[in-house]
């Protein structure tokens, strides 16, 4: 009887002493940092960076200023719309290449490191042309990205397969491609210059892609104009903002880069008549003694991962008329 | 006694533990957020929360960031590893986790510039060179802080003059928030975090429940021994009748010492006689039983050797009263005395004036308007002399009595003083009734009024019981005094005995 009581108060007391202790306070537990890096960009900043960079090119593109496309448009892109704006001022109103702001596919580089690339397909413009891959390029962490170039995809290109934007592409091992992004440049150009012989240059498709075709064809043109007045020589070099990379679902990648093909011309005792967008970038139409016209094409390749029995296929370019000298 | 004690105590645990569960649920209970400040380190402009703190105490959580005065503040959220990147090489204050309760446990990261290590460990060889860099730095500060509004990096951000909020919900991930003031002459921002807190009372439920058993533990105890002892009171009884009226004595005697208590309930008595209004047997009885009482009451009170009590006094006088009135009714009214004497407070007793026949009907109006409610009680009593009736009657009625007895006739049915009504009528009447009845209004009508109400309201039963017990006209010396004897032991317990007493005697009895 008297031993109840006891232990039912010492119980209770025990209960208010608990009572009167609050939970301890909690400790973070954050995740472990992941084996693999998340997705750079979350699909909503990726709509946010894009719309952003419209804005930015359509105010640009409203004055052809060159000079606003600054915080947004870097590398061979902004050499391209310069030299747009630059043959849109000297008469040529369907110059300026117009960039849709929506997309079709993303594609998110999974890093934590810098520069990151990301690249998107937009949609089918209005004028029914061919959509276009577009490079967004962050340099840095206090950098902002920025639209680096833009190709017009060839008819019937095949995107590679690619990871959703949620998932983020993996980093690419440029060792584990069948060319390194640079040896893809290299090869290219090596074509271009009818080195069928060159390593790398074999690992492309056989079959002429549209802007070889197209250089080819404008090379023949000139070679046709100058014939025996004068001597032509065509150069053709990897652009000097390197390449962008990202990867693949495949494990390969697709790799952008920017090639400037320079022509010269030199004449002797003649004159050779331009026209069109050359004429208007140089300001005359009429030369005599050289001819100098430049070139910048952005190019954008399927590369396979390495051990591939595929080639490096060419996904789309621009080629455009960036800068024409003469006497 | 212990058990009771245990009892109780068990009733008081419950209440107490019921208490305190509902205070742990109500004024105890935890606020419904938790709230942590920061303040960034002198001199830095940025706070960054470490990987885990944002989620710390709840999946939801609000920053709230204040800047000094107007200036410029930032808040921006990304990934972990974004914002330490875009922090880079800025001093920052890193918020670890929870100091305590409310305040955040902070360590301020300083840039480790490898320069500056390499310009120490020169230092001893080329002091004005680390000097330089030094100076350098010193010239570099002016720039303006670190702005990281409209970064690609931030999954959201909020920027605001002197202060901004942003809430988050966790999303899988290391997640971190960046708070900045911006602008050249920005000073240390403040950092404030809240978590909701999902506030659980995990004593409510449990301390009511256990207080509730314990409570009705107790209280079943408690009833547990209530009952055991009334128990235990009743199997004893028969001891206690025995005793009771040991007791019941001195209580009886006791009743007598308080004066003041004593004669409100003699009033009952008084009353009786007051309705009865001189009624003959009424006040005999109270004469002789008050005799007996009084002489009871001398045993243990000691005789009249003190001052009289008031109810001494009161019993004298209607011992006076008695005697003078039995030698008035014997001699002229046999039949009256004899009628009356079992009514006992009947009125059809002569007053004590010993006013003729007639004179007497002039008792009766009072008696008779007072009837209204006594009747029932008058003719109760009256046919049943038994102690039993009485008893139990005796209980309702004096109490009903002794209200309007208190009024009427405060004082003993002979006292002068108390006559008003009863000595009144009986004076009056007299008057009247020889003066044609038709003299005064109400009081006229008065003789018919108490010869009726005899032969209307009781004639029947008076009869009755005047037959069953044999009174004949000449009876009323014999009535009288058997009611006289009656009386003694009925009005005793009127008469200012406790009630409970001869109630208690009489249960005892049966």
């Amino acid at each position: 009887m008297r031993t109840r009581p006891m232990t039912v108060t010492g119980a209770l007391a025990a209960g208010l002493l608990l009572v009167g202790c609050s939970t301890p306070l909690p400790e973070p537990e954050p995740e472990a940092a992941p084996a693999v890096p998340p997705p750079a960009l979350t699909a909503a900043q990726v709509e946010r960076i894009l719309e952003d960079v419209s804005t930015v090119v359509a105010e640009g593109d409203e004055v052809h200023d060159a000079g606003l496309l600054g915080p947004r448009v870097a590398g061979p892109a902004l050499d391209l719309r310069t030299a747009q704006y630059a043959e849109v001022e000297a008469g040529d109103e369907g110059a300026v290449t117009a960039i849709p702001e929506g997309t079709q596919t993303v594609v998110v580089p999974s890093t934590t490191q810098w520069p990151r690339t990301v690249m998107a397909v937009t949609e089918a413009p209005e004028d029914l042309r061919a959509p276009l891959l577009v490079t967004l390029v962050q340099d840095g962490p206090r950098s902002q990205f920025e639209l680096w170039s833009w190709v017009r995809l060839f008819p019937g290109a095949q995107m590679p397969p690619t990871n959703q934007p949620e998932l983020g592409s993996a980093e690419v091992d440029p060792e584990a491609l069948l060319l390194t992004p640079e040896a893809v440049l290299e090869g290219y150009v090596a074509l271009l210059d009818g080195d069928a012989e060159d390593e790398a240059a074999q690992a492309f498709d056989e079959e002429d892609d549209p802007l070889r075709a197209q250089i080819a064809a404008v090379r023949a043109g000139y070679e046709g104009l100058v014939v025996d007045k004068g001597t032509l020589t065509e150069t053709y070099e990897p652009g000097a903002d390197g390449v962008q990379v990202i990867g693949t679902a495949e494990g390969g990648a697709i790799v952008v880069g920017s090639v400037r093909t320079s022509t010269t011309i030199t004449l002797e005792d003649s004159t050779v008549n331009l026209g069109g967008e050359t004429a208007a970038l140089l300001g005359q139409e009429v030369v005599a003694a050289n001819l100098a016209i430049d070139w910048t094409s952005t190019v954008a390749f399927a590369v396979p991962p390495a051990g591939s029995e595929e080639p490096v296929r060419v996904l789309g370019a621009e080629h455009t008329l960036t800068e024409v000298t003469g006497e | 006694m212990l058990q009771r004690a245990l009892a109780t105590l068990l009733c008081l645990l419950g209440v107490v533990a019921i208490s305190l569960a509902a205070a742990s649920a109500t004024v105890w209970r935890p606020s419904d957020t938790l709230v942590a400040q920061a303040q960034a380190a002198d001199g830095g402009t940025m706070v960054v929360t470490a990987p885990g703190v944002l989620d710390l105490a709840a999946d939801e959580v609000l920053v709230e960031a204040r800047a000094q005065g107007d200036q410029a503040v930032v808040i921006a959220l990304g990934r972990t590893s974004d914002v330490e990147a875009w922090v880079g090489e800025d001093a920052y204050t890193l918020v670890t986790g929870f100091a305590d309760a409310e305040v955040l446990r902070t360590e301020v990261v300083e840039p480790a510039p490898e320069e500056a290590e390499g310009d120490a460990e020169e230092t001893a060889a080329d002091a004005p060179e680390a000097e330089d860099s030094e100076a350098a730095e010193e010239d570099a500060e002016p720039r303006p802080a670190p702005d990281p509004a409209g970064s690609d990096l931030w999954v959201t951000e909020v920027g605001g003059v002197g202060e901004a909020e942003l809430s988050w919900t966790t999303e899988p991930g290391r997640w971190s928030v960046l708070v900045a003031t911006t602008g050249e002459d920005a000073g240390p921002p403040s950092v404030s975090l809240t978590w909701p807190q999902e506030v659980r009372t995990p004593w409510l439920v449990p301390g009511v429940a256990v207080g509730s058993v314990l409570l009705l533990a107790g209280i079943v105890w408690w009833a547990l021994l209530l009952l055991r002892a009334r128990r235990e009171a009743r199997r004893p009884a028969p001891i206690r009748v025995t005793s009771t009226p040991a007791g019941g004595l001195p209580l009886h005697v006791g009743t007598v010492t308080p004066l003041g208590g004593a004669p409100t309930r003699q009033s009952t008595s008084p009353q009786v006689e007051g309705v009865g209004s001189g009624g003959g047997p009424t006040t005999a009885a109270p004469a002789p039983l008050a005799g007996a009482a009084a002489a009871e009451a001398s045993g243990p009170d000691g005789p009249p050797t003190g001052p009289m009590t008031r109810r001494q006094i009161r019993e004298l006088e209607q011992r006076r009263a008695l005697e003078a009135r039995q030698a008035t009714s014997r001699g002229r009214r046999p039949a009256r005395g004899a009628e009356s004497a079992p009514t006992g407070q009947t009125p059809a007793v002569p007053p004590a004036g010993g006013p003729p026949a007639p004179a007497a009907p002039p008792a009766g109006p009072p008696s008779a308007s007072d009837a209204t409610t006594r009747p029932p009680g008058d003719r109760a009593d009256e046919p049943q002399p038994a102690a039993g009736w009485r008893g139990r009657l005796g209980r309702a009625l004096p109490a009903r009595r002794s209200e309007k007895a208190t009024a009427d006739s405060p004082g003993a049915p002979l006292a002068p003083g108390r006559a008003g009504r009863g000595a009144g009528g009986l004076t009056d009447r007299p008057g009247d009734a020889p003066g044609s009845g038709a003299a005064g209004t109400p009081p006229g009508p008065a003789p018919l009024t108490w010869s009726t109400r005899p032969q209307a309201g009781q004639s029947a039963s008076a009869d009755a019981w005047r037959k069953a017990w044999g009174f004949g006209p000449e009876g009323g010396a014999a009535g009288s005094a058997e009611d006289a004897e009656r009386s003694t032991k009925d009005p005793d317990p009127r008469d200012g005995s406790s009630r409970g007493r001869r109630d208690e005697d009489e249960g005892g009895a049966s």
